[in-house]
This record gives C-alpha cells, sequence and structure tokens, in this order.
C-alpha cells in the first residue's frame, strides 16, 4: 500500500518544485498508472516512492510523507524500501549490474541476504519463466530491448517486493515486445503485486488499469476510474501529450546488396547515391558484424537504418563517417573517400549528447562549431530558429535533455556537413516534442545532406524517415 | 568549494587515524558508489592521457606531466562530493587496486593509499570544504606517480646492470649513475608535485567553469 | 556442466565453464607483481609470461596469449640484442625501458585474466569469502562493472572531438589545457550521467547496505586452483632454480 501525503519536492539546483503537493492513495493488489508529459514529475513521483527521494538524491527539499508498505520512506534505509519495492527504471540496459540473466535476477536477493538455497529456487523459477522470450545464456547487452526489459522485470521482482515501479517501460519497445510486457505484467497483477506505472504510452495497459492519473506541473490534475478512462478518445489523450496505441512505420526498403541487409537485392539492383557504400566487410572481435556488398543513400533524404541489436547499425554508421576502417570503399557524390576525410565531411548526433559538448556556453558552442566554415550563418541566427535565443549565456549542461539535443543538431547545420547520423534522437527526450525532433532531422536533411536515422522508435521513423534499410545480424560461416 | 578560505575548526575534534577503525561503517552505499564511479573515471583519464605518448618516450615527458594535471579534473570534483573522513583514503584503495591489475608494481599501490592518508589529513583540516587544502590534496595524492619510479630506485643496480647499459662500459654507468641519481630523481618529484599543484588549480578553474554552472558540483 | 580440467570455455562464453576462484586470481596477481617488480624480477619474467599466457590460453582467449608473447618477444629484442648490435646511449636507454616495461606486460597479463573472466557479483562475494570489509568488496565490485561503461564513453567523447576535427597532434600542442578541457569535461559529464542509473538502480536491490550478503555461487576452491597452484609453484620453483634467460 502507498499513500503520499501533499508532498512537494524540489531537486537540488532546480528553482521550481518538480512535485507539488501531491497527494496520491493507491490500494494493495491495485493497478495504477500515472502519466503525463515528460518532466510532469511522473517519474519523479515514482523516485518518491521507491525513496530514491530524499536519499539518493540527497540534496533536495522535501515536505509531506510518504508511506510505503507501512514504511515512512525518509526514515527508513533504502534497502529496507528495495525490499518492499522492485524498481525498473527507464533504460533496462543501463541498469544492470551483471552479465547474465541468472546472475541480474539472483543480485536483490543476494544483497539483501537471502539464504542460498532459497535464491537458487528462486533463480531457477524465474529463469526458467524468462527461457520462453529470453535466450539466457547470452549476455544481458546483446538482447534486445524487449528481452532487456523482460530480464529487468524478473530482476525486479524475484525477492518478492509487494510493490512494482515501472518507469516509461514501453519506450523504446517494438509493438511485440509491448504485448509480451503487457502479457507479464497481467500476470503480476493476477498475483496481486500493486503496479504503479509512470507511462506516455497508454493503450497497451486499458485491460489492466483500476485508475489512471494525469499528472501535470507536479500535481495530479485528472483522475479516470478504468472505465472512465477506457471511454476517453485518443485525441483527448493527444491533448494531454500522451500517445494511445503504437504505430508502426512502414516505408519503402533502400535497395541493398550483401548478407547483412535484411532483404538483399542483387549488387546491380542497387542505384547510385550520393553516399555509396561497396564491398564493406567489417570484422569486430573475431565476429563479422557488418557484410554489404553494396549499398547507396540519397542526398536530402533520411534514411532510417533497422535492426535488432547486433545488426550492425551503429557500425554501418560509424563506418559511413569514417570513424571506423574497413576493407571496402565509400564514395561520397561519386568519388571514393578516405575515412579521415569522411570524418571532416560528417557528423554524428549521439544519443547521450552530453559527450559532444565542449564548451562552457551554449553560444559558444555555435561559435566552435562555426571556426572554421566560411561564410557560416551567424551564430545568434541559428540559435534564434531553433528557439535557443533566451538560453545564449546558460550552460550547456545545465540545459534539459530535449535542448542540449536541439543544440548539437544547431551546431552540426552551422558546421554544414554531407553526412549526418542521428543515433537514437527520441531516446530520454520530451514525447511531446517528438514532432519537433522530427523537424529538426526533416530540416538537416532539406539542408541537402545524406541523413542516417538510427532508431527502434516506430513513431518517430513513421514521423521523419524517407526510407529504411533493414540490417540483420550476419549468420557464423 | 564555495568558499576560498581555510574555515576555523570550532573545537578540537580527535585525530583522523583514531577514527579510521569506525571509517567503514560511516559510509553510505552512495559514498561506496561515488568512490567506485570517480575512482574509474580517474584511472581512464589518467591512462588515456598518459598512453598518447606511449610511443615514444619523448611524448612520454609531454603527456606524463599532462596526465597528472588532467588528473586534478575529476579528483577535484570528487572532492565537492566528499563532506567526511573515509572516502578519500578508500578512493586510493580503489585506483590503487586498479594499478596492481594493469601491471604497476605492488609497492606503487602502497604508495597510493600512503599519499592519500596524507591527503584525507590535509582536507580534514580544512574541514572537506577548504579550497586551498582540496588543492594541496589534490597535489599531495599526484605523488603517486612516484611509485612506478620506486623499482628502479630501489633495485638500482640491477637496472643499471642491463644490457644496453654493461655495452655502454663502466664509465658510462658510473656517469649515468651520478646524474641520474641526484638530479633526476629530486625533478621528477618535484615536478609532479607541482603539475599536482598545476592539476588541482585546473580543476578548481573547471568546477567554477563548468561543473557547478552544470549542477554536478 | 563441464568438470575436465583445463578445457577451454565454450564458444557461448557463459555456461559455468571450470574457472578459477576469483580468490586465486587475485593472489596471483599480487604474486606476479611482486616477484616481477621486486629484486632480481627478471628472473621471474619468463615464468610469469608462461603463466599469463597460459591463463589466457585456458580461458580461451587465445589472441591475448599471443599478444602477450609478442609484447614481451619485441621487448628481448630491444632491451637485450638491439644494445649487442648497435651500442650507443639511446639504445641504451630503450634497453633501460625495455627491462623496466617487460615487467609491466607481464603483469598485466596476469591482471587481464582477473578481469576478463571474473563478473562483479564473483568479485564481490570472493572479497567479502576473503574477509576484505564491506566498504572494499562493494567499491572493487562496482569498478569493475562501471569500467567499460566509462571506457566506453571517453571513445565516445573522442570520437566526437574527431568528427569536429578537435583532434590531431598539432592542436594538442597548441592548447594542451583546452585539449584537456575538451576531453575531461564532457567524458565526466556524461560517465556521471550512465553512472548515476546504475547507481540508483544497485543502492535499491541492496547494494552497500549494513545486511550481511549471501551468494548465489558462493566462491568454493575446486581442482583448477588446486591444479594452477601447483603449476604456478612448479614455475617458481623453475625461476628460481633454473638459471635465467634474462639478466
Amino acid at each position: 500500500m502507498i499513500r503520499i501525503d501533499r508532498a512537494t519536492w524540489t531537486y537540488a539546483h532546480a528553482d521550481t518544485p518538480s512535485l507539488r503537493d501531491f497527494s496520491l492513495t493507491v490500494a494493495p493488489g491495485e493497478f495504477v498508472v500515472l502519466c503525463g508529459a515528460s518532466g510532469c514529475g511522473k517519474s519523479t513521483a515514482l523516485r518518491l516512492m521507491n525513496g530514491l527521494i530524499p536519499h539518493f538524491h540527497e540534496e533536495g527539499t522535501l515536505t509531506g510523507t510518504v508511506t510505503v508498505s507501512g514504511l515512512s520512506t525518509s526514515a527508513a534505509e533504502l534497502d529496507e524500501i528495495g525490499l518492499h519495492t522492485g524498481t525498473v527504471l527507464q533504460h533496462p540496459r543501463r541498469q544492470f549490474f551483471t552479465d547474465t540473466a541468472r546472475e541480474e535476477v539472483a543480485f536483490a536477493m543476494e544483497n539483501l541476504g537471502f539464504p542460498p538455497e532459497e535464491i537458487r529456487t528462486r533463480v531457477t523459477t524465474t529463469v526458467a519463466g524468462l527461457a520462453d522470450s529470453v535466450p539466457i545464456e547470452q549476455r544481458l547487452h546483446h538482447l534486445s530491448g524487449g528481452q532487456q526489459q523482460q530480464v529487468a522485470l524478473a530482476a525486479a521482482i524475484a525477492h518478492g517486493p509487494s510493490v512494482l515501479l515501472l518507469d516509461e517501460p514501453s519506450s523504446n519497445l517494438s509493438a511485440d515486445a509491448i504485448r509480451r510486457l503487457t502479457a507479464t505484467l497481467a500476470d503480476l497483477k493476477g498475483k496481486g503485486v500493486t503496479v504503479v506505472v509512470a507511462e506516455h504510452r497508454l493503450r497497451y495497459l486499458q485491460k489492466l488499469v483500476d485508475r489512471v492519473f494525469v499528472v501535470r506541473d507536479g500535481t495530479i490534475d485528472v483522475e479516470w476510474s478504468a472505465a472512465q478512462f477506457r471511454a476517453v478518445p485518443d485525441d483527448v489523450l493527444a491533448r494531454e501529450g500522451l500517445r494511445g496505441t503504437v504505430r508502426t512505420a512502414e516505408l519503402p526498403t533502400l535497395p541493398a546488396a550483401g548478407p547483412s541487409a535484411a532483404n538483399p537485392v542483387p549488387a546491380d539492383d542497387v542505384p547510385s547515391g550520393a553516399l555509396e557504400l561497396a564491398g564493406i566487410r567489417c570484422r569486430l572481435g573475431g565476429r563479422t558484424v557488418l557484410d554489404l556488398e553494396r549499398v547507396a543513400f540519397a542526398a536530402a533524404e533520411v534514411t532510417a537504418i533497422r535492426g535488432v541489436n547486433g545488426a550492425g547499425k551503429s557500425t554501418l554508421a560509424r563506418v559511413a563517417v569514417g570513424l571506423q576502417r574497413c576493407p571496402g570503399t565509400v564514395l561520397l557524390d561519386g568519388e571514393a573517400v578516405k575515412p579521415r576525410a569522411r570524418q571532416r565531411a560528417s557528423a554524428i548526433v549521439m544519443q547521450d549528447v552530453q559527450r559532444q559538448l565542449f564548451t562552457d556556453r551554449v553560444e559558444a558552442e555555435i561559435e566552435l562549431a562555426r571556426a572554421d566554415v566560411p561564410g557560416a550563418p551567424d551564430a545568434r541566427e541559428v540559435l534564434t530558429t531553433l528557439d535557443l535565443a533566451h538560453l545564449a549565456d546558460r550552460h550547456p549542461l545545465s540545459l534539459s535533455g530535449g535542448q542540449q539535443q536541439r543544440l548539437v543538431v544547431a551546431a552540426v547545420r552551422v558546421c554544414d556537413r554531407r553526412i549526418v547520423v542521428f543515433d537514437e534522437p527520441s531516446s530520454g527526450v520530451d514525447r511531446r516534442h517528438l514532432r519537433s525532433i522530427s523537424d529538426q532531422i526533416r530540416q538537416v536533411a532539406a539542408d541537402g545532406s545524406v541523413v542516417l536515422l538510427i532508431s527502434h522508435d516506430e513513431d518517430l521513423i513513421a514521423l521523419t524517415a524517407d526510407r529504411q534499410l533493414t540490417l540483420t545480424p550476419v549468420t557464423r560461416r | 568549494m564555495s568558499d576560498d578560505t581555510l574555515s576555523v575548526p570550532t573545537s578540537t575534534p580527535p585525530a583522523p587515524t583514531a577514527q579510521r577503525p569506525r571509517l567503514t561503517l560511516t559510509l553510505s552505499a552512495r559514498d561506496l558508489l561515488n568512490v567506485a564511479i570517480f575512482a574509474v573515471i580517474y584511472f581512464v583519464i589518467v591512462y588515456a592521457i598518459a598512453m598518447l605518448g606511449i610511443i615514444s618516450p619523448p611524448a612520454m615527458l609531454l603527456t606524463l606531466p599532462l596526465s597528472v594535471i588532467a588528473a586534478g579534473v575529476p579528483y577535484m570534483l570528487f572532492l565537492t562530493r566528499v563532506k567526511h573522513a573515509g572516502p578519500v583514503t578508500l578512493f586510493a584503495i580503489a585506483v590503487g587496486g586498479l594499478y596492481l591489475i594493469s601491471g604497476h608494481p605492488w609497492i606503487s599501490t602502497l604508495l597510493t593509499i600512503g599519499v592519500a592518508v596524507v591527503a584525507e589529513v590535509i582536507l580534514w583540516a580544512g574541514r572537506y570544504r577548504s579550497y586551498w587544502s582540496a588543492i594541496l590534496a589534490h597535489a599531495v595524492f599526484s605523488l603517486w606517480y612516484i611509485g612506478p619510479m620506486l623499482p628502479l630506485l630501489m633495485n638500482r643496480a640491477e637496472y643499471l646492470n642491463s644490457p644496453g647499459m654493461r655495452n655502454m662500459g663502466q664509465d658510462y654507468v658510473d656517469a649515468f649513475d651520478q646524474t641520474v641519481s641526484v638530479t633526476a630523481v629530486w625533478i621528477y618529484n618535484a615536478s609532479t608535485f607541482v603539475c599536482g599543484l598545476l592539476g588541482g588549480l585546473l580543476g578548481a578553474f573547471l568546477l567554477k567553469k563548468h561543473f557547478t554552472r552544470a549542477g554536478l558540483a | 556442466m563441464n568438470t575436465n580440467l583445463l578445457t577451454v570455455r565454450s564458444p557461448a562464453g557463459t555456461t559455468r565453464a571450470p574457472r578459477l576462484d576469483p580468490r586465486t586470481k587475485i593472489l596471483l596477481v599480487l604474486l606476479v607483481s611482486m616477484v616481477v617488480t621486486g629484486p632480481d624480477g627478471l628472473r621471474f619474467v619468463l615464468p610469469g609470461l608462461l603463466l599469463a599466457a597460459g591463463l589466457a590460453l585456458w580461458e580461451g582467449a587465445r589472441r591475448r596469449a599471443l599478444v602477450l608473447c609478442v609484447a614481451v618477444a619485441t621487448m628481448c629484442v630491444l632491451g637485450w640484442l638491439l644494445p649487442l648490435w648497435w651500442p650507443n646511449p639511446l639504445t641504451a636507454i630503450v634497453s633501460l625501458t625495455c627491462t623496466y616495461l617487460i615487467r609491466f606486460t607481464v603483469a598485466i597479463g596476469v591482471g587481464m585474466h582477473l578481469v576478463a573472466t571474473t563478473s562483479p557479483t564473483e568479485l564481490n562475494a570472493a572479497l567479502r569469502a576473503a574477509r576484505a570489509p564491506r566498504a572494499i568488496s562493494v567499491t572493487m565490485a562496482v569498478m569493475l562493472r562501471f569500467f567499460p561503461v566509462v571506457a566506453a564513453e571517453a571513445a565516445a567523447v573522442r570520437d566526437a572531438l574527431r568528427l569536429r576535427g578537435l583532434t590531431g597532434v598539432g592542436a594538442f600542442l597548441c592548447h594542451p589545457v583546452l585539449s584537456l578541457e575538451r576531453f575531461t569535461v564532457p567524458m565526466i559529464a556524461s560517465s556521471l550521467r550512465a553512472g548515476e542509473d546504475l547507481a540508483a538502480s544497485a543502492i535499491l536491490r541492496g547494494l552497500g547496505s549494513h545486511r550481511r550478503p549471501t551468494a548465489l555461487h558462493p566462491p568454493r576452491f575446486g581442482r583448477p586452483d588446486l591444479v594452477w597452484a601447483l603449476l604456478t609453484a612448479g614455475l617458481a620453483t623453475a625461476a628460481i632454480v633454473l638459471p635465467t634467460p634474462l639478466t
């Protein structure tokens, strides 16, 4: 049972509280969804329930009381709360502590001091349940996003907590993986586990929810019962910054030849384009990760690169921009270009954009990018078009994730690169801004660049890409 | 890192060494993870920069001091998150373990822990909140760089007897012994300390320029 | 489960093939570091190389075994043969450096076996079994987990710098401090961010708490430990008794 009574929380370094006067009571066995646009405070509310606030985020200010399974979270130790709650954070891959599903499932029980015999029994049962959908012997970082989610869920509940907290579990999942997630959650609900999900996609939970809360500006705005929620039409959800169903992106396929292509065509049938890769055979760590006989990307178009983990998507991008050397030729506008020259003609907008913010002011970041480009547009001008002008004097690292991404895109546009790669640009960014990310990418393509978009996000791909290239792992020969 | 002055101790606390048995108990899980994360960042930065010079010994003369200076950046940020005794010493045990695995002589690990205890005392004297004691602590901690050189001093005769030296004849070896023994060792130690001070200053500067404004310090 | 001694790990690499107890591996690292960097350490270099390469082969890392042997062979040539052919002050210094670095190489070889074959939880359990304080066992385990994360962030920052044309020897020499800033600041910021979720999730699941942890597979000394202990003892005896080719 969870009872939050008039909680107000301000993160250190923040000007406004993330939660204000937030009150919520969840009965045992209830299935509750907190929804709302990112930044509304729904993830913060979860962190309040598992004690990360105030124990992990130490320097903020908290008023109000939170009780979970009879424990006052501010008085109890984190591991004590952890005994009663299981948490799955947004990116399962980032929270795994071990390499294998077995160890991961055992992890919490080991630390909480369960008897080894019991750990063994529970691990065996859990792993047997996972085996249908997850290759158990595989290393965790080789699994697909959906499989990682399954392992993270199993690891969060193996020690038998009565409360399960999930932060945007469906982000980065395929439609198929979402169905499996729904089944797992239904099973848990059947077992009487109290479940709280923070989510922006809602329809997949339709049959499970008991109550839905819309969070806005750190407080509960609307409450729907299960029946009311089912009656809410999708356009009302959209107005709240929420998504109903997941759409599947169906795009024309880019012809490609070679074992890495999911639907290979004969090499002669591949038309030419601004960026052509021929005879690319890339081996890393003793394994062939990419084998493409011929593929060509057009300028001024967005090509989505798709495929399961390990299919060679990032390797393809790294070869294209010249960061990865391998046998084969890369032609840019009809001329063979060496890796180093390709580096000078390329840019990547990385998944974690913090890696590519080098200066101490937003404006300086743009100045650095335009330093060696004659005739580049004025920094102020670029910032204004991207709605960053009011932030010109801020430190880039102090911006929100979405603003940081816009800044990196601005820098890319200023330095005028022929090949631009976007690596999972929608992960960790406000869903409401999906449209604006998509516009950014389209703009870069409109500037005349070859744009490669690596993404698992069907919504983003449907919105943005012109064509798709699906890669598949190269089988061992 | 907010105040630039040494804060005055209000009472006479017990010597930090007397608290040591209690230290491991007062470290929270958050402290342990923090130490581990910063230790790895520190190690990777030191190696990434020192290894730029692996191609030739003259390049090493540039990259080695630079890596001492660069080490100040993560270390000073780490110190802003240390508010009591313990983590600084644990940090040294942690990086010391990494040194051991990466082939450093074991005595280097001992030295690392030794200088960290001195750094801990300096920080403690500044109540873990003093600007200058943090910089001094980094300079002192940087002296672990002497560690990998210790075998060269301790087993001196053996190294002077290396095949290349033997071939140069006794006179050359004697001359080498003379110059290197007195001058080089002290220049090395002193320059490490100076670079450590510079690294601390750079770290403090970048704290102000970046990490505080980014909300990380 | 494969109980046969000295078998190479299965290709999948994840089944519990026979491995050394992490405590044995730590002892081997300490032992090799002590003898190789100690007085008369060159005597132990070749036996240490045999140990490191043997462990690598046993674990299935043929490439590492090869690299170690090639590295040591190169240093032997540069350190011992080159000054014979061409004695001058430069080769004398190179030779001195090689007699020093050759010891590092051997010690790293043994250390790499520890890192490559030990999972964070195994290391934690083993250090606990060896009565290391909680602070040390937890910190070491987290470092082992966090190492690839930080290394990946560092590589990504380097890539980003390369694409922006901010790397290169020229830029580095002209503005060394600016280059340091542009590398360290993003690298630290992104590593801390990557570590945030990991730390939160680990602490929620009880890591570093004051409870007494247990282990799914408590570390146990087995036959591989005995075999490798005997092999090591044999190599050490040979090192002391037999004349050494490297002096």
